[in-house]
C-alpha cells in the first residue's frame, strides 16, 4: 500500500504505524465536567468496524512524524486519500459524512 | 452408532473396495423453525452445536454458514493448541479447552490428529525470563503445566534454534509440553459429523442478512434461503463479528484485521516442537507432511481483505531466519491471511448480549483454534442456560467496568494484541 502524507507525498506503507479506526474524536478533558465513562469507553473499545471504506489513523513514523487519518478501503485495500489528523475531525464536523454500507 | 469410523470398518471397506462410506453429514432443508440457530459453521459454530446436542439434549439446532463448513479461519490457521496464558480470566478457559483436546479424538470418533508435541517460548533477557517465570507459576497455579527451560534446554529440545544468535541470544524457554497441534480440517469436521449424527441441522450456502428482534427478544433470522425462526440465537462468525452484530443493531469491541501464514516444501523432521521467537513475534512448527508452518504478527492496518502484504511477508522472513537459520535454504510453498476479530485487550467475549435470546461468541484475535473444544463447550452450557465458571470473565461489559484481561499489557489498541 502506498499512502499520500500529506507532508511527505505517496510514501510506502511500512513507514507509517496503524492505530485504528477513527471513528469518533477523542474526548476532551479539562474543564469542569469530565467526559462521561460511556463516552471514554465508546472511544477507546467499541467499533463500527465497517466493511467497505473507513477511516484509520496512521503514525508516519519513519517520516514527518505527524498522525495521519488515512481513507481507505478494507475490502480492496485501496487508499483515497488522507488528512492530517489535527484537521480531520474539524473538517468532519463541517460536512457530516454519509453512512457508507454497513 | 452405526456408521462409527474405526479399524474394524476400515478392513471391511477395504475389502469391498471402499464402496460404502457414504457422505459424512446430510445436507438438509432449513426448517421453518428451531430452538437454537448458530450463524457459523466455523469450528466454534459446529463444536457449540455438537455440545448443545450431547452434553444437553438440545437437538432442534441448526448450524447456518454462508459458505461451506470450516471454509473461515478454522481452516486456515497455524494450528497451535496451548494453555499458556498469564491472566485467570485467560487460563480457566483455555486450560479447559486443552482438556477437551485431549479426549477429543476418542469423543467425536473421527481422528483430530491432535499432537501434544509441547510448544516452547523462548526468551532473550532477564525480564523476559522474569515474565515467563511468573507465567509459568500462574499456569501450575490453575491446574496446567509448564517448565522453564534454560539455553542448554532449548538447544537439546530444537538443535536448529539459533540459542548464541550474537544479536539476540537465547536465555532459555518456558515449555508447556501439554501443547501441540492438530489437524484443522479435521477438527471441523469432527464436529460437524458428531452434530449431524445427534440431529444438528448443518445448513451451507445460507448468509444470515437480518436478525429479528421484538420487543428486546430475538425471534428470528432473515437468511440468502428464506426467514428461519428461532428461540435463540448465537453468533460464532469470528472475522464477521462486527457485521453480524450490526444486523442486531449492536456496536461491538471489535476490530476486523489481517493475519498471515505460510507453508514451506515438505522436508525431512527437523523440528518437533512448536517454537516461538522472543525477540519478535514469530513461531514455528513442522506438519505432519513436513512442510514448516509458521507466522507472525498482523499487519497492523484494519481490513476484511483475506489476504495481506508483501512488507509484512519480509519481516516475517527475517525474523524466522533470525530465529532458525537453516530455514534460509528451504523453499516458501504458500502465504495465505484470515480476517480477525480482534477485541481491545486481546482476550475473547463469550457472553449474553443486551437482547433476549441473542448470545455473543466473539474477539478470538488469533488464538481461537485452540479455544474451538472450550469455546463450544462453555458457549453451548451458556445457551443452555447453565454457564460454567470458565467464561466468568469473558465478558461483554469489561471493557466498561475496566476488567480487561490484558495478557500483553498493551493497552486498549486492538492490534497490538
Ligand atoms: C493465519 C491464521 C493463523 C492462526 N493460527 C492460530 C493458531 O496457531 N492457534 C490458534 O489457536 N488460533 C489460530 N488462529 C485463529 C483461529 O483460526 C480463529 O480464531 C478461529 O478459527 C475462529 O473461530 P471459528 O473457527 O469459529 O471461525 P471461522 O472458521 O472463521 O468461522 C466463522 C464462520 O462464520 C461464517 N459467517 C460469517 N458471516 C456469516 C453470515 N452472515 N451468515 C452465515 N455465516 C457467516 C463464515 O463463513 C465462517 O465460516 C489463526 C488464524 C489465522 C487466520
Ligand atoms: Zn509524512
Amino acid at each position: 500500500m502506498l499512502i499520500p502524507c500529506p507532508h511527505c507525498g505517496l510514501r510506502p506503507s511500512e513507514e507509517f504505524t496503524p492505530k485504528g479506526l477513527a471513528e469518533a474524536p477523542r474526548p476532551v478533558i479539562g474543564g469542569a465536567d469530565l467526559p462521561e465513562d460511556a463516552t471514554w469507553q465508546d472511544y477507546l473499545h467499541t467499533r463500527t468496524n465497517r466493511a467497505g471504506d473507513t477511516d484509520e489513523y496512521f503514525h508516519h513514523a519513519l517520516g514527518c512524524r505527524s498522525w495521519v487519518v488515512v481513507h481507505r478501503n478494507t475490502l480492496t485495500h485501496e487508499v483515497y486519500g488522507a488528512t492530517m489528523a489535527s484537521e480531520f475531525w474539524a473538517q468532519k464536523n463541517q460536512q457530516p459524512e454519509q453512512e457508507t454500507g454497513q | 452408532m452405526a456408521d462409527r469410523y474405526g479399524f474394524w470398518r476400515l478392513l471391511r471397506e477395504g475389502l469391498r473396495g471402499h464402496t460404502g462410506w457414504g457422505p459424512a453429514w446430510r445436507d438438509p432443508a432449513p426448517k421453518a423453525e428451531y430452538d437454537v440457530i448458530i450463524i457459523g459453521g466455523g469450528g466454534h459454530g459446529l463444536a457449540t452445536a455438537y455440545y448443545l446436542a450431547k452434553v444437553h439434549g438440545i437437538t432442534n439446532v441448526a448450524v447456518l454458514e454462508k459458505g461451506y463448513l470450516g471454509g473461515g479461519n478454522v481452516g486456515r490457521n497455524t494450528t497451535i493448541v496451548r494453555s499458556n496464558y498469564l491472566h485467570t480470566g485467560n487460563e480457566l478457559f483455555y486450560e479447559k479447552s486443552l482438556q477437551l483436546w485431549e479426549g477429543l479424538s476418542a469423543d467425536l470418533d473421527y481422528n483430530v490428529m491432535f499432537s501434544p508435541r509441547s510448544i516452547i517460548n523462548c526468551f532473550h533477557t532477564d525480564g523476559q525470563r522474569d515474565a515467563e517465570a511468573r507465567r509459568g507459576n500462574q499456569m501450575i497455579l490453575h491446574g496446567a503445566d509448564a517448565v522453564l527451560l534454560d539455553k542448554e534446554g532449548v538447544r537439546r529440545e530444537a538443535p536448529l534454534i539459533d540459542v548464541d544468535n550474537p544479536r539476540f541470544p537465547i536465555y532459555g524457554g518456558l515449555m508447556q509440553r501439554r501443547a501441540g497441534t492438530a489437524r484443522h480440517d479435521a477438527v471441523a469436521w469432527g464436529f460437524a459429523r458428531g452434530a449431524d449424527q445427534r440431529g444438528v441441522d448443518l445448513i451451507q450456502n445460507c448468509e444470515v442478512t437480518g436478525i429479528d428482534i421484538e420487543d428486546g427478544r430475538v425471534t428470528g433470522v432473515q437468511t440468502s434461503r428464506g426467514p428461519i425462526r428461532a428461540k435463540k440465537v448465537g453468533m460464532a462468525v469470528a472475522g464477521s463479528t462486527s457485521r453480524v452484530g450490526a444486523l442486531a443493531g449492536l456496536r461491538l469491541p471489535i476490530e476486523s484485521h489481517v493475519l498471515q501464514a505460510f507453508v514451506t516444501e515438505g522436508i525431512k523432521p527437523m523440528l518437533h516442537n512448536v517454537i516461538t521467537f522472543g525477540a519478535g513475534h514469530f513461531y514455528i512448527s513442522q506438519s505432519d507432511k513436513g512442510g514448516l508452518v509458521f507466522g507472525a504478527s498482523l499487519d497492523g492496518y484494519n481490513t476484511y481483505a483475506q489476504r495481506g502484504n508483501l512488507p509484512l511477508i519480509e519481516h516475517v522472513m527475517e525474523a524466522g531466519v533470525s530465529f532458525v537459520p537453516a530455514m534460509s535454504k528451504v523453499r516458501l510453498l504458500r502465504s495465505w491471511g484470515g480476517v480477525m476479530d480482534m477485541s481491545p485487550d486481546g482476550s475473547p467475549i463469550i457472553d449474553k448480549t443486551p437482547i433476549d435470546g441473542l448470545y455473543l461468541n466473539a474477539g478470538w484475535c488469533y488464538g481461537g483454534f485452540k479455544a474451538t473444544p472450550g469455546s463450544g463447550w462453555c458457549f453451548s452450557h451458556l445457551i443452555a442456560d447453565k454457564p460454567t465458571h470458565h467464561i466468568e470473565q469473558l465478558r461483554l461489559d469489561r471493557f466498561k467496568t475496566g476488567y480487561v484481561i490484558d495478557e500483553l499489557g498493551a493497552g486498549a489498541q486492538h492490534n497490538l494484541h
